[in-house]
Order: structure tokens, then C-alpha cells, then sequence
């Protein structure tokens, strides 16, 4: 029985181009990164890439000879195991890791670079990020001023073509100093 | 003060071409067919009677997309037709399966009557049903993308919401107050970018409301208000859902029954889900066993509504004592589940329409209606990071943590593109639109769930190939419009319009007159939120 018996076949005259060619998809190349997506209070997804220029200039900042190997390192940086570090031995230079935190709450910064004894030279680092929590966040308190009054209360009016007037950009706040848009 | 309930759906289909798999087109017709318009006749026809009654609407803009395309609205009703001709064409073994079969060829009858006196307009019924009052209509991101793990690509959700805002405004000619995030998923100071298209709400999952950064003075009971953006959050209420059937329950027809029963019921290439109708009778009749009966499945679900009805209103009161407010009981549902999983489920919507009508202590209204009463005074606090349910594991664990990379990569290609040319500009359209679909969250949920997994990776991998191809030749400035023709025909449907420059967007802030009326005391803790990248906070 045909999957299609029961739809109709595409209009006429509709032409289904050919499927677009399945190049090898670029992966982010050229430059270091890592990026690090929180999954749940426990865990974290990290993903990298590093370059021959990345690990060489991380080496050259190593004082000595001595053998260093390539490795995820995560900081936990804030939370109740601030402090921790946990190193994964890294194997390819464009890769990823589901890591184990299990501190819901802490904030998290993923690190690739080379270790050499008690030395560690970073080749790329990911901004930070904090795993949910399971519990409120121990901020005080506040309320509303008395008398507070709702957001705009009519849709009718607003229009869109309000956005155009020109005015403070709120994303300037959302953008970290140095960070170019 | 009465309590209030606030019932919000979402409807939803993966995106697919007109001329895409059988089995894909499929997903967005039953979703018409067997849930929308199932849902629609049950509110108009409450509207015609009279009944007052709210409930909050979220068709994703990708549905809305779909369903103005001719050549969809064109296929929805050939494979309705061809539903009804295979019940007629059926044999039935016994009477009690011939009455089944007489049932639900006369329930896809009328969804035809109505698909063809609406002229295949579900968003035009939609409109004139909160033009009435009856719905209050919400955007949503425009390919459905979970967009706290679009990372700090904050152009790309910008496009996101940007292209929601505009789509819902395109088809119900008005801006939207709300947004449904799709599978729930928040992320701090995701508010502030919802705030630029001067939505007034959001709804998250419970967790992101009680796990805020203050915690909840009210749980999710009441709305709190984001502290920058002045935007407010609604939270799902687990309690109010745990009344309803479990949708496991629900699946027990393909292998209870005998395969010459249900065939009709199934689609051609087998039970990949389960059918649109029931045939057992519902748990709390007399047992399993006999064949379906319409009218006693029709009580069951109006039982069920009236039991569901008496225990918010019994939550109500107990909450009513331990608040100095009113609570609000919100309630975030798939609609696709009501009549596409739960045959009954339409039946219920209305008849929870009607019981809620018919109760003092309680009034079934919308998110929207409650901004223009009274909610007191609000907890000021932002939201935490939530997903629905269980995190965003379905959406980067093993089987789909290899798309992140490409998805990244692709944005940040896309903002640094340069178009030179007329065809090279028609074509950097098309990418930002190919890229889109490609962010749909469908794809890694079919793939983790392994529903779907073949056609998750093939229609990702679709998509983020043509995008690349198009960067190409946009560099290159050698455009293959014969190609970019074709393709647009295939995926067209997709209206981008184009996105308003960042520099001329601002912030919908209320006017100075209306701002808070004298200096927050806390304000120096809203400059004290963290302001990394998602995620932290």
C-alpha cells in the first residue's frame, strides 16, 4: 500500500526542485571557540574546535619543555562546589562532551587548552553559564510599588511601526562590554 | 474576587513542503482535521449559544504559514475526503463496528462542511472568535526554535521573534499581547527581547516561576513581573493537569482491537500513532473490551470536564485562603492533543467551557483579560532558566548534540553575508528563511524520541545544505535563480518580511507617565543581575 494513497499527489505544475547537495556541512573553522549550552540542573553540552595556530600559541605560552596534553577543563566558578575543576581529555580538535556537573545552581565556565604538570594554557574558553536551578534563587524579595500600573493595556494601541522611532537600545545592555554585535 | 483559569493552547505542525513526505503532510492535516477544527466548531458553537467563556489560542506561526498556503489548504481537504472514502469503502466485520464507522464518517463529514464554510481560513474563524472575545490569540517564535539554546546568537532569535510577531500580525491584523515559548523554554533577560516587539506576557513552565530569582511569594499562582522588561510570566500549573486522562492511556486501541477493526482508523503505512478515534470505551465506564459509543464517550469526557472544573475550584478556594489575592490557575496545553491523542478532548474543551461558565467561585479568561483587571501588586523577579518538562535534554543530548555546531556556525555566517546584487539580496532572503526552518525544534525531537528520526535528519540536513549552498553563491555573487525559483516555490509559504534595523528598535517601554511612580528602592539589584550570555542566572 502506497504511503501516498490517501494525499493528493503535488499540484500540477508544481516542480520540486532537485534536493540542494549534500556538501560535507562547514563546521565553525578557523578560529577557537567553545561554547558551552546548559541541558538541565546536573549537566552541561560542550562543544569545540581548535586550530594548529590555537594549540601552538598555547604551547609556546608553557614555560618549559615538558609533554602537555589537550583537555576540556570546567571551573565551576560560583555555587556550592566553586572551586571544583574537572579535566576531559580531549581527543579531537572539533568535538563535544555532555558534562557532569551536578551542582544544580553553579555557574560554569569550560575551558579547551593544554596541561603540562601543574601548568594549563588555554587555546579557547566559553563564556560562562549557570545550570538551572532546583530550588528559588535566594534573592530578597520586592514587590511593585503601590499604584503600579499594567503595560499597555489597549493592543490596539500599538503598532509595530512604533519600533521604528529611534530611542535607547536596550540591547546595549544585553550585549557584554566588548562584545561586538 | 473570583479565582482564575486560564486555559492556553498551542497548535502546532512540523514545517513541510506542499510537496514534502505523505507522512509529514499528513502531521499538519490531522492536526486540522482531528483537533482544529474539532476545537473551533466546539467554540463556535459556544459562542452561538451564548456561553461566555475565554480561552488563549497559540497557533504557531509555522501553522499559520502552512494553512494560507493554497496548495495545503488544497491537500488538508483531499485528505479529508480521502478519510471519509476509506470509512465508506470499509466493510465492517459486526454492527457495533459498522456504528463506529457511521460515527466518525459523520464527525469527519461535518470537519469537511465546516473546512469548506470557513473556505479553509481557520486563522480568519480564529480572528472573528477574538474579535468576539471569545479567544485571545498569541504569537510565537517563527519556526518554533528553542531559543535559550540558540546561544548568544542574538540576532538570530531576534529573527525569531521578530518574524512571530510579524506572521501573527499578518494573519489577525493586530499585535499580540502574549507569547508562547515554544517547548516552554525561558532563558533570563529572554524577556527583554520579547519586550521589543511590545508583547505585554509570556508563559513558562512552572519550575521557571518557582525556581525565579527570588523565588515565588504565590508559587505559580500568580504572574510575576520581569524586572527590566516589565513584561509578565504566567506559569503552567502541574496540579491543574494531573486531572486529565494520561495520554499513554490513550494508545491502547492498535493493540486491543483486531487490525480489520482499526484499519480504517490508521494511516496506510501503518500505526505510526495513535488514531484519531477511539473504539474502547473510556476507563472510568464499565470496562474496557466493548466498541466505542459516542454519546457514552461524550458523557465521560463532560464527567471528566465537571470533575476537572470542581477540583480547580476546590484549589481555588484553598489557595483564596493562603493568598490576599486571587489566584491564577494557568493551564498550558498542546491542542493537538485534545482530539488528535485524546478523542474526547474537544468534548472536554467545551464542556469545561460550559461548567466554568456556570461557576461562581471561578471565571475561565485569558492572560491578556487579566492585565486589564486588577492583579495587585506583583513580585518583581525574573524567571529562571525552564524548559517544559524535563529540561532540554530531548533538545541536546547524544543523538542531537551534533547539530548545535552547524546550526551556531550557520547564524553567524548568515549575519556576516554582504549581498552584492538584486538575485544575490533575493537570495540572502531565502537563506535567512532556510535557516529558520532548519532552528525548528521539531527536527531533534524527532530524532531523540526517535518518532521521526529519518525525517528529523534528512529535512535538517535539507535545510542547512541549501542555506550553505545559497551563502556560497551569495559570496560569489553568482546566484542559480532557477535553483533559488524552485526552491522558494517549495518553501515560500514562509513569509519573511524584511527585519527592521537594530538601530531603529527600542525597547517598548511604557510611557514616562505610566512608569513606576516613584524610584524603585531595589533598582540597584536589577543593575546587579548578571548580564553574561544564556544561561547564566
Amino acid at each position: 500500500m502506497s504511503s501516498d494513497e490517501t494525499l493528493p499527489p503535488p499540484p500540477p505544475g508544481f516542480a520540486t526542485p532537485p534536493p540542494a547537495p549534500r556538501p560535507r556541512l562547514p563546521l565553525p573553522a578557523g578560529h577557537d571557540h567553545v561554547v558551552t549550552m546548559p541541558r538541565d540542573p546536573w549537566s552541561v553540552l560542550v562543544y569545540w574546535g581548535v586550530t594548529d595556530d590555537g594549540v601552538a600559541r598555547a604551547r609556546a605560552s608553557l614555560a618549559g619543555e615538558a609533554p602537555a596534553r589537550l583537555v576540556l577543563r570546567l571551573y565551576v566558578v560560583e555555587g556550592a562546589a566553586a572551586g571544583a575543576v574537572q579535566d576531559v581529555p580531549v581527543v579531537e580538535w572539533n568535538g563535544r562532551h555532555l558534562a557532569s556537573i551536578e551542582v544544580p545552581g553553579a555557574r560554569v565556565i569550560a575551558s579547551v587548552g593544554l596541561v603540562a604538570g601543574d601548568q594549563f594554557a588555554h587555546v579557547a574558553r566559553a563564556d560562562a553559564v549557570r545550570l538551572p536551578r532546583t530550588a528559588p534563587g535566594d534573592e530578597p524579595r520586592r514587590f511593585e510599588p503601590e499604584g503600579t500600573p499594567r503595560l499597555a493595556t489597549d493592543p490596539a494601541a500599538f503598532r509595530l511601526e512604533q519600533c521604528a522611532a529611534a530611542g535607547a537600545d536596550l540591547f546595549d545592555l544585553l550585549t557584554p562590554a566588548g562584545e561586538a554585535r | 474576587m473570583k479565582a482564575a483559569l486560564c486555559l492556553v493552547l498551542h497548535h502546532h505542525a512540523p514545517p513541510v513542503s506542499p510537496a514534502g513526505p505523505a507522512r509529514a503532510r499528513r502531521w499538519l492535516y490531522d492536526e486540522v482535521i482531528d483537533s482544529a477544527l474539532p476545537l473551533l466548531a466546539a467554540w463556535r458553537r459556544l459562542a452561538q449559544e451564548g456561553v461566555p467563556f475565554r480561552v488563549a489560542l497559540a497557533p504557531s506561526p509555522l501553522l499559520l504559514e502552512m494553512l494560507a498556503d493554497p496548495r495545503h489548504r488544497g491537500g488538508c481537504a483531499a485528505h479529508l475526503e480521502a478519510r471519509i472514502a476509506r470509512l465508506a469503502a470499509a466493510r465492517p466485520a459486526d454492527e457495533a463496528a459498522a456504528q463506529v464507522y457511521r460515527y466518525d464518517r459523520a464527525r469527519l463529514e461535518a470537519a469537511r462542511d465546516l473546512f469548506a464554510e470557513l473556505d479553509a481560513d481557520l486563522a480568519g474563524a480564529w480572528r472573528a472568535l477574538a474579535e468576539a472575545g471569545h479567544l485571545e490569540l498569541l504569537a510565537g517564535a517563527a519556526t518554533h526554535a528553542v531559543l535559550p539554546l540558540m546561544r548568544a546568537d542574538r540576532a538570530a532569535i531576534r529573527a525569531q521573534i521578530e518574524q512571530g510577531v510579524r506572521v501573527h500580525q499578518r494573519h489577525f491584523g493586530a499585535p499580540p499581547r502574549g507569547f508562547w515559548l515554544p517547548e516552554g523554554a525561558y532563558a533570563p533577560r529572554l524577556d527583554r527581547l520579547l519586550a521589543e516587539w511590545g508583547l505585554a506576557y509570556f508563559l513558562v513552565d512552572g519550575h521557571g516561576i518557582t525556581n525565579a530569582f527570588s523565588g515565588s511569594a504565590y508559587g505559580v499562582y500568580a504572574p510575576v513581573r520581569c524586572p527590566d522588561s516589565e513584561l509578565l510570566a504566567f506559569g503552567h500549573d502541574p496540579q491543574s493537569t494531573r486531572g486529565l486522562p494520561p495520554v499513554e492511556g490513550l494508545r491502547d486501541v492498535g493493540v486491543r482491537r483486531r487490525p480489520d477493526f482499526v484499519r480504517p482508523y490508521t494511516h496506510p503505512d501503518g500505526l505510526e500513532q495513535a488514531p484519531p478515534l477511539r473504539v474502547e470505551r473510556l476507563p472510568d465506564n464499565d470496562g474496557i473490551g466493548g466498541a466505542y459509543e459516542p454519546d457514552q464517550g461524550r458523557a465521560a469526557a463532560e464527567r471528566l470536564a465537571a470533575a476537572f472544573v470542581s477540583a480547580r475550584v476546590a484549589q481555588a478556594r484553598w489557595l483564596s485562603a493562603r493568598m490576599d489575592r486571587a489566584p491564577v490557575l494557568t493551564v498550558l496545553a498542546d491542542a493537538g492533543w485534545f482530539g488528535g491523542w485524546w478523542h474526547e478532548g474537544p468534548a472536554f474543551v467545551e464542556a469545561v467551557c460550559r461548567a466554568a461558565a456556570a461557576e461562581s467561585a471561578l471565571t475561565l479568561t485569558t492572560p491578556g483579560a487579566l492585565l486589564d483587571g486588577d492583579l495587585g501588586r506583583l513580585q518583581v523577579t525574573s524567571p529562571a532558566l525552564s524548559a517544559r518538562g524535563g529540561w532540554f535534554g530531548p533538545w541536546v543530548d547524544g543523538e542531537v548534540a551534533w547539530i548545535h555546531p552547524y546550526l551556531h556556525d550557520a547564524a553567524d555566517r548568515l549575519e556576516a553575508l554582504k549581498p552584492a546584487s538584486e538575485p544575490a539580496r533575493r537570495a540572502l532572503t531565502h537563506a535567512r528563511r532556510e535557516l529558520m526552518l532548519a532552528q525548528c525544534s521539531d527536527w531533534p525531537l524527532m530524532m531523540s524520541t526517535r518518532t521521526a528520526t529519518e525525517i528529523g535528519v534528512e529535512r535538517l540536513l535539507d535545510h542547512l545544505a541549501a542555506f550553505h549552498r545559497l551563502r556560497e553563491e551569495i559570496e560569489r555573487d553568482a546566484v542559480d535563480e532557477t535553483w533559488l525559483t524552485a526552491r522558494e516555490g517549495e518553501w515560500g509559504w514562509l513569509g519573511l518580511e524584511e527585519p527592521a534595523p537594530v538601530d531603529h528598535r527600542r525597547p517598548i517601554l511604557r510611557p514616562a507617565a505610566q512608569r513606576l511612580a516613584r524610584p524603585d528602592p531595589n533598582a540597584d539589584r536589577i543593575d546587579a543581575l548578571p548580564r553574561g550570555p544564556w544561561g547564566e542566572g
